[in-house]
């Protein structure tokens, strides 16, 4: 394994010639980081991946990770990036829609820059299925991913209202739930509400008001798979955007396994890679999103 | 005065507003069989020729730290004249390799020893960590093979050994006597679940193990509890002797039961007569930084500390 450092970022090269690079994407000026794993041979397919938001962006992180060293094996390039805002990407600047939807269509065209011949996917999860859904309109991609979506901001934040009551399980805070609760609402009211200590950033969900899913339908061949966490038949939510998508493939995939979102643990009882919903949406997604690009390739 | 300069989440700022900001680069290392991946910041004042490694607890995420927390104070440490390296150990993030648990007396000293490497190659000459539970832990351990080791802020430093899912188990052997541990032993059941019968044999070890361990130290003279683990008694003893900064912080929560286990210890522990350590405990829950308000405290008192303790 060969490591290359410059000032633009870091590469390691593997033996088989798999790289993977972390780096910066300039948008607006700004710094928007990535990890890029790139297979050795032909590319066919490239994937860019728009994650979740707060705890759900941490909770996820080395899923995502797996995922791109899985489809690797595939000939698949597959991206990821921080939103502005986030992570380790340009810290004076809130997430908010637009920026979200800059952040991850420049991502995404850069790639298509590199690999014209590869088909597009982008791949959203949670609130990223609201970015993935426009960026996939935007770049006009072949196929999208949709890990257990938003599909209302309202409804969303709803859910983490219910999801603060159950802090005092998580955190040990010594006021009861229903306290608990209301001070996350009084904190979001505010700005920021804390849930088990991450940001829950009020103008980051509500720049998404007014813009449910169901409003951003792919365009032209593009197929649509949607993976659903934890329930053995499809939610009422995901078949109402199903019907509001009337003429696009969506085919959706029960995994059975769910997640416990912004509750997600780290990683000190056992390794991510053998937590049951990781190995359960790896083992449902990756095969799902070969054949995507085998079929291509025919 | 806090001189924290760094956003709050939420606190906006229009895309694009000229705002200075540090220099960053990613980069991979090798550490042991695996490879890591970190951050490196550069400074905005005038260097010092400093460079913190942050070195991260039990949680998942990135480099960025829980809630980007590590982000926030690498930008505030660039302000103040520091280089920073924010690492993620094997099994997180995108590092390579696996973790099963986080073993408090089995740490991470490759990636922590290559990270000091990352500095060297970026010519810095002088060390500091900012160590956050199992970090500090390995902060503690690897500290003598880091000969410009200048500085070292440790938050939660865990005073047991073992992993943190025995910890519990531990502490409610150390706190029955001999004799109520034995009366115990009756009330012994399910010994056909293998995961039952490896617990008791645990408990059983584990009691054995701090009864020898009580009776040595008792003859050495040292009232110092059995279950404190020897390399923080040590590895503090050593950084006092040589005189190193080392500033522990502890936080205050049920779920955080460090904190009370450095309190019982801390006027046995030795190491804590050297002036060069000092400790606080904060009312607040911070292991695992479990709130806003906890990230919003730390993130100019690790830049505060490290402006005193390392001089320009």
């Amino acid at each position: 394994m060969n490591i290359r450092n410059d000032e633009t970022g870091s590469c390691r090269q593997l033996d088989d010639g798999t790289t993977e690079t972390a780096g910066w994407i300039t948008v607006d000026g700004e710094r928007v980081y990535h990890v890029t794993r790139a297979p050795a041979g032909t590319v066919r397919a490239c994937l860019t991946l728009c994650p979740a938001v707060g705890g759900e962006f941490d909770g996820g992180y080395r899923r995502q990770t797996l995922l791109a060293r899985e489809l690797s094996a595939f000939g698949i390039v597959t991206r990821r990036i921080h939103y502005r805002g986030t992570g380790n990407s340009q810290l004076f600047t809130d997430a908010v829609r637009s920026t979200m939807i800059a952040d991850a269509t420049a991502a995404a065209e850069d790639l298509s820059n590199r690999y014209p011949d590869a088909a597009q996917i982008v791949l959203g999860e949670r609130v990223g299925a609201l970015v993935a859904a426009e960026v996939a309109r935007s770049i006009e991609a072949d196929h999208l991913v949709l890990w257990h979506p938003v599909t209302d901001i309202t409804a969303y934040v709803r859910e983490l209202g219910r999801a603060a009551k159950l802090q005092k399980v998580a955190t040990g805070r010594d006021e009861g739930g229903e306290e608990v609760a209301a001070t996350f609402r009084d904190e979001y009211d505010a700005g920021v509400g804390d849930l088990v200590g991450f940001s829950v950033v009020r103008s980051t969900l509500e720049s998404f008001d007014g813009h449910p899913l169901a409003e951003s339908p792919p365009v032209d061949q593009c197929t649509v798979d949607l993976f659903q966490f934890g329930r053995k038949s499809l939610d009422p939510k995901y078949r109402k955007l199903v019907a509001a998508w009337e003429g696009v493939t969506v085919r959706d995939h029960l995994v059975d396994e769910a997640e416990i979102w912004w509750f997600a643990p780290g990683p000190w009882k056992r390794g991510e890679e053998g937590r049951p919903v990781t190995v359960a949406v790896l083992e449902a997604t990756v095969p799902v999103i070969d054949a995507l690009t085998n079929s291509e390739a025919a | 005065m806090s001189t924290d300069t760094t956003p709050a989440p939420g606190e906006t700022t229009e895309p694009g507003a000229a705002r200075d900001v540090p220099e960053e680069v990613p980069r991979w290392f090798r550490a042991g069989d695996e490879t890591a991946l970190s951050i490196l910041t550069r400074p905005i004042a005038p260097a010092r020729d400093v460079g913190v490694i942050f070195l991260n607890g039990g949680h998942g995420g990135s480099s960025a730290g829980k809630n980007r927390v590590h982000t926030r104070m690498a930008d505030d440490l660039a302000r103040r004249g520091f280089h920073s390296l924010r690492v993620e150990w094997h099994g997180i993030g995108d590092s390579t390799g696996e973790i099963d648990e986080f073993v408090m007396d089995d740490p991470f000293v490759d990636e922590a020893l290559g990270a000091v490497q990352v500095l060297r190659d970026e010519g810095i000459s002088r060390v500091a960590i900012y160590g956050e539970c199992f970090g500090a832990r390995t902060a503690v351990v690897c500290q003598d093979r880091i000969p410009e080791l200048c500085a070292m802020l440790l938050v939660t430093l865990v005073i047991r050994d073992g992993a943190l899912s025995e910890q519990t188990p531990q502490r409610v052997v150390s706190e029955l006597d001999t004799g109520d541990f034995v009366k115990r032993l009756d009330r012994v059941r399910h010994l056909g679940d293998p995961e039952k019968r490896a617990l008791y044999i645990r408990l059983i070890r584990s009691k054995s193990k701090q009864m020898l361990t009580t009776a040595k130290l008792r003859v050495g003279g040292s009232k110092l509890e059995p279950w404190v683990s020897p390399q923080v008694v040590a590895g503090l003893d050593d950084l006092g002797e040589r005189q190193i900064p080392v500033h522990l912080v502890y936080g205050t929560s049920y779920w955080d039961p460090h904190t009370g286990d450095f309190v019982k210890i801390r006027d046995a522990l030795k190491p804590l007569g050297h002036d060069s350590i000092t400790a606080e405990i904060l009312d607040e829950m911070i292991a695992g930084y479990r709130t806003l308000h906890v990230q919003d405290r730390l993130v100019p008192l690790v830049g505060e500390w490290m402006d005193g303790a390392v001089p320009r």
